[in-house]
């Protein structure tokens, strides 16, 4: 009976993959990690395609080339971006990467996220009292964002993402936020690199079920995507939401209620 | 290699070895030591350890497997599928700082991971088992994918 999984072959094999792929690997170390960087934004986009959003790049550069916006500096309109449109609905996203997005609570305040997506008004640029122009998310038409770290888990940074989820989409600390597997829109999201210890895998599934924002390992990736997308938590974009007045206190009870039901039927 | 990074009567170096030595110390550093950590897990994990030995070397070889892919496969995969997305978008390249991802990257990319794909195929591994975000999860996979394919080299 063939055995599943011949060793020797398969020992074998690695080698030759190396023997003709070692160079092309070596040669282009550094691009590959700038790559991991990408993934996040490309597993982001590639989200909205397959859920049938029709893509267009905006904002091209000479030749027609996309430039992906490698740090927080610099203004929305001399980086390229995905534009995605619902053939259906005619609803309009746009993802944005190494963007500034506005607080909800105030609106002098930032942070840049790894990647943003927000609706097709969301991205503004103004002149400062500086004479500086300045782009940035408005907090209202912002719809989710991830941070990637280029590093293993750990607590501190596990729990401190929740701070930034209240900071700037409140309602998923807040429990007003409504999850639900056929939504489109993502949670916010926490990638991780790297591999995860035990305890931090508590983390992840607590805060998870408890916020219903996402987590992500290094261990998850699946056909170059940061997860399988049906892992991916989804929330509904309500009229209730942050920005918005405060909901009565029956909503917010009955969207906790909705929550802690919806976060049971993930597989975590 | 360290003690703690050995698991009694299980070889855990050969395929990472095979795997990691000659693509260069960034990549293969980061692979050996996500390995590495996951094998120190595995080592006191209780389901792992009720595991029949072949059964525990499969879990070692696979894990090498599913590192290696996620280090270094899966974000070659993903800069590919942005070229895609970008070329269907209207756009011809696509400019990360200085550096430029053309088609004829992404067709050198396409190579490499097509390399990849075919020792999993050729092992039978589900593609699926390599991704997971419990260790105890991606045991019961590798058991699963063990499994069936008992039964169907039965059939």
């Amino acid at each position: 009976m063939r055995p599943w999984i011949d060793r020797k072959v398969l020992i074998k094999e690695a080698k030759d993959f190396v023997r003709r792929n070692g160079y092309f690997l070596r040669q282009n170390a550094h691009r590959i990690s700038s790559l991991v960087e990408v993934a996040v934004y490309n597993s982001i986009v590639e989200y909205y395609r397959t859920r049938g959003f029709m893509l267009e790049a905006r904002n091209l550069g000479p030749k027609k080339s996309f430039r992906y916006k490698v740090s927080s500096t610099g203004l929305t309109r001399n980086f390229s971006y995905f534009r995605a449109t619902e053939p259906t609905t005619g609803a309009v996203v746009c993802i944005f990467h190494n963007t500034r997005i506005q607080s909800a609570h105030h609106a002098h305040l930032y942070y840049t996220p790894d990647v943003a997506v927000c609706d097709e008004d969301g991205n503004v640029t103004e002149r400062l009292k500086s004479g500086r122009d300045h782009s940035y998310i408005v907090n209202a038409h912002l719809l989710t964002f991830a941070e990637v770290k280029h590093l293993p888990p750990f607590p501190e940074a596990l729990f401190s993402f929740t701070g930034l989820v209240q900071e700037f989409m409140p309602g998923f600390i807040a429990g007003t936020i409504v999850l639900h597997p056929d939504e489109v829109h993502l949670s916010p999201i926490l990638v991780f690199t790297g591999v995860s210890s035990e305890h931090n895998e508590k983390i992840r599934t607590e805060l998870g079920k408890r916020y219903g924002i996402n987590i992500v390992f290094g261990t998850q990736k699946s056909h170059g995507q940061i997860a399988n997308f049906d892992e991916l938590r989804k929330y509904v974009v309500a009229a209730v939401k942050k920005g918005a007045a405060k909901a009565p206190d029956e909503v917010i009870i009955e969207s906790r209620r909705l929550l802690r039901e919806s976060v049971e039927s993930f597989p975590d | 290699m360290k003690h703690e990074d050995s698991i009694p009567g299980v070889d855990t170096k050969s395929v990472i070895v095979a795997l990691t030595d000659g693509i260069g110390v960034p990549l293969g550093r980061a692979a050996r030591s996500s390995y590495f950590e996951l094998i120190r897990r595995l080592a006191g994990n209780e389901r792992f350890n009720r595991l029949d030995p072949t059964g525990r070397q499969q879990v070692a070889d696979v894990l090498a497997l599913s590192i290696f892919y996620g280090q270094v496969v899966a974000p070659l995969e993903s800069g590919r599928s942005l070229l895609r997305l970008a070329h269907g978008a209207q756009a011809q390249e696509v400019r990360i700082g200085r550096d430029k991802l053309s088609k004829k990257f992404s067709d050198r990319i396409g190579g490499c991971v097509a390399a990849f794909q075919r020792i999993l195929r050729a092992q039978r591994i589900p593609k699926e088992v390599l991704s997971f975000a419990k260790l105890d999860n991606f045991i019961n996979n590798v058991m699963s994918a063990r499994e069936k394919a008992k039964r169907e080299t039965l059939d």
